[in-house]
This record gives C-alpha cells, sequence and structure tokens, in this order.
C-alpha cells in the first residue's frame, strides 16, 4: 500500500483544482446576485452609492463564506453530475469519493480564508 | 507490487429492486490467471466487477485478497478496474492521464515509449479516437502496480489489427507480471483467446465452461 503517494497528490490536487473553480464561478454567481438585488432596492442616487458600498463589502464577506461552505457543495455536486464517469480514474489510486471531497474542502477553506483575509483589507 | 495468494469472493448477492442479478457468486483468481467471465446482457457481469471493486454496496458478499477480508478493495490498490465507460479526464493530455495514476516510474515511462502510445502523448484524451482511447486505457490499467485486475469490455471499439497485441499484452501482465486478471466482453472469441479458464453466467450464478459448447449448453451462444 501506499507505493503511489506521489501519484495520489497530484491527483487529489487535479480533482481539487477542478472542483474549486466551479465553487468560485458559483460564489461569485450568488454573491453579485446578492450585490445586483442590494442595488435594486436603493430609490435614490444618495441611497444608491451607500448602498453600493455597504453592498460590496457584503457581497466580498458572502462570497468567502460562500466558497467555504455552499459554493465547496455545489461544485462537488457539479463534479458529481457533469465528471462522473472519471470516478473510476481516482478509485484506481485508491482515492475515494470521501477523500476526494475532503481534500478539495480543504483546498475551497484556504481559498475562502484568502479571500476573506483579502477582503477584510481592501474593505 | 503486493504478493497476493488468491482473489475470492463467495455469496455475492444483489438486487436491482425486485429484480435479483447475483444469487450467490463463488469465483476464485489466482495470480498469473486470467478468467474470462461471459454472460448476456443484463445478466450481471459489470455488477459483479463494480461490487468486487468496491465501488457498489452488495446485499452480501465475502471478498478476501489473501485470506484478508475486505469490503472496499479499490482503498488497497490492490485492485485495477478498466470500467465500461471511458474513464480518463478528457482534458488531461495522454502524457498527463498516464503520469496521474503511474507517477514517475518505469512503468509510467515504458507505457510512453510504447510505439501506439508514444505518438499521442501531447494530444488531449478527448482528442483520440473511441478505439485509441480504449486501448489505452486498457494498457493503463494492466500497467498498475496492482496484483489483480478487472477488465470490462476491454475490445470495446478496438480494430482488429489491433486486438491481437491487446490480448498479447493482457497476457503477459497475467502470465508473466503474474497479475491475476478477471475479464468479461461481448467480444467472447477475444475472451475464449486470451483467457485460461471461463465462468459463464446462469440464473444469477457463474457455471464453469470449457468451451463453446458449453457456452451452448448454458444458453449464452445459439
Amino acid at each position: 500500500m501506499g507505493h503511489r503517494i506521489p501519484a495520489h497528490v497530484g491527483l487529489l490536487w487535479l480533482f481539487a483544482r477542478r472542483c474549486v473553480i466551479y465553487n468560485l464561478v458559483l460564489s461569485l454567481l450568488g454573491a453579485s446576485a446578492f450585490f445586483a438585488v442590494s442595488l435594486a432596492s436603493a430609490d435614490t442616487a444618495q441611497a444608491l452609492s451607500d448602498t453600493a458600498g455597504r453592498a460590496i463589502r457584503i457581497a466580498a464577506l458572502m462570497g468567502a463564506i460562500l466558497v467555504m461552505t455552499a459554493g465547496q457543495a455545489l461544485g462537488l455536486v457539479s463534479m458529481r453530475l457533469f465528471h462522473g464517469r472519471e470516478f473510476p480514474y481516482y478509485r484506481n489510486a485508491g482515492l475515494g469519493e470521501g477523500v476526494l471531497a475532503l481534500g478539495s474542502w480543504a483546498v475551497a477553506l484556504v481559498v475562502g480564508a484568502v479571500m476573506l483575509t483579502a477582503g477584510m483589507i481592501w474593505t | 507490487m503486493d504478493l497476493i495468494s488468491s482473489l475470492e469472493v463467495d455469496s455475492l448477492t444483489h438486487s436491482f429492486g425486485q429484480h435479483r442479478v447475483l444469487a450467490g457468486i463463488f469465483l476464485k483468481c489466482e495470480p498469473g490467471e486470467i478468467v474470462g467471465v461471459l454472460g448476456p446482457n443484463g445478466c450481471g457481469k459489470t455488477t459483479m466487477l463494480r461490487a468486487l471493486f468496491g465501488v457498489l454496496d452488495a446485499d452480501s458478499m465475502h471478498l478476501a485478497l489473501g485470506g484478508e477480508t475486505m469490503d472496499h478493495a479499490y482503498r488497497t490498490e490492490r485492485l485495477g478496474y478498466l470500467a465500461q465507460e471511458p474513464f480518463l479526464p478528457r482534458r488531461m493530455t495522454v502524457r498527463g492521464a498516464v503520469k496521474g495514476l503511474l507517477g514517475e516510474s518505469e512503468i509510467c515511462r515504458t507505457l510512453l515509449d510504447h510505439p501506439r502510445i508514444a505518438p499521442l502523448q501531447r494530444q488531449r484524451v478527448g482528442s483520440l479516437s473511441g478505439g485509441e482511447q480504449r486501448y489505452l486505457e486498457v494498457m493503463l490499467i494492466v500497467s498498475l502496480p496492482a496484483p489483480f485486475v478487472f477488465l470490462d469490455e476491454p475490445f470495446t471499439e478496438i480494430e482488429p489489427i489491433h486486438r491481437e497485441p491487446l490480448k498479447d499484452m493482457i497476457r503477459h501482465a497475467s502470465h508473466t507480471d503474474r497479475k491475476g486478471v478477471l475479464i468479461t466482453d461481448h467480444a467472447y472469441r477475444d475472451v475464449l483467446d486470451t483467457a485460461d479458464r471461463i465462468e459463464v453466467f446462469a440464473g444469477g450464478v457463474l457455471r464453469p465452461a470449457s468451451g463453446e459448447a458449453d457456452l451452448k449448453r448454458w444458453g449464452y451462444t445459439p
């Protein structure tokens, strides 16, 4: 056992990278939708300016949280839906769906934490 | 590669709803042996291989590798499984897909230098023809450092001229590298030609067959 450890890391990274890309796209859509709804609720130019500033701060925070939570869950569902036939490739390296999910979630947490930090510094 | 004495499955049963597909399978495969499994569509060949590999939870199964009982056998890396459907990530290059599973190893270099694979190395898997992709997948699976491999329809989409080299490769993996091989395919003459021993599905269980007469007897051929 364990004779293909370097290959394991590469495959885990391959899966996590693709999963997190789905995650980022979906999380971005979620945060953008929130931002758009917030702006639509402003009824004057001054209110729009105030609302936009507040909405950007919340959307940045929300985007990072989505990346670490629901976005990643949807990313995993997307991998299952669009790349399900590739799972035997990973299993032949001894990597089950649980390991792939945990590994990719760890990457999502790191990405989300970086986004959160960057968002806090920026805003 | 781990040296394991045998793969043995007993009492493998599985149903889809009310339909019982596997009704108590017993099968043994020794290292260096190729066992061909034949049967009509829907008889449970793929279901059996998926259960053995550990990706389908059978209703009941006792699987032992070298006397060691296990459930999700693929986690031990002692099994290789050629799935029925193409499974290599389409956007990866051939080189990347091979290295992904085999790592930087001598086996990997040998496979990439193979005359049929070498010209395809830089191509994306998705740009290969169905036959090229299948050939690559079979090569990849039989090259895994696993003592037992399951091949589900390895001859699908393989043109006649490349079937003999493919059979030689499977025989070499088994008889020289001492892998145990379970092989199933509807190209039954190729299976008969490759396997050392044949088992036929009949009524949810496996029956030994010694030739075409037995295939007819168990209702597989007309």
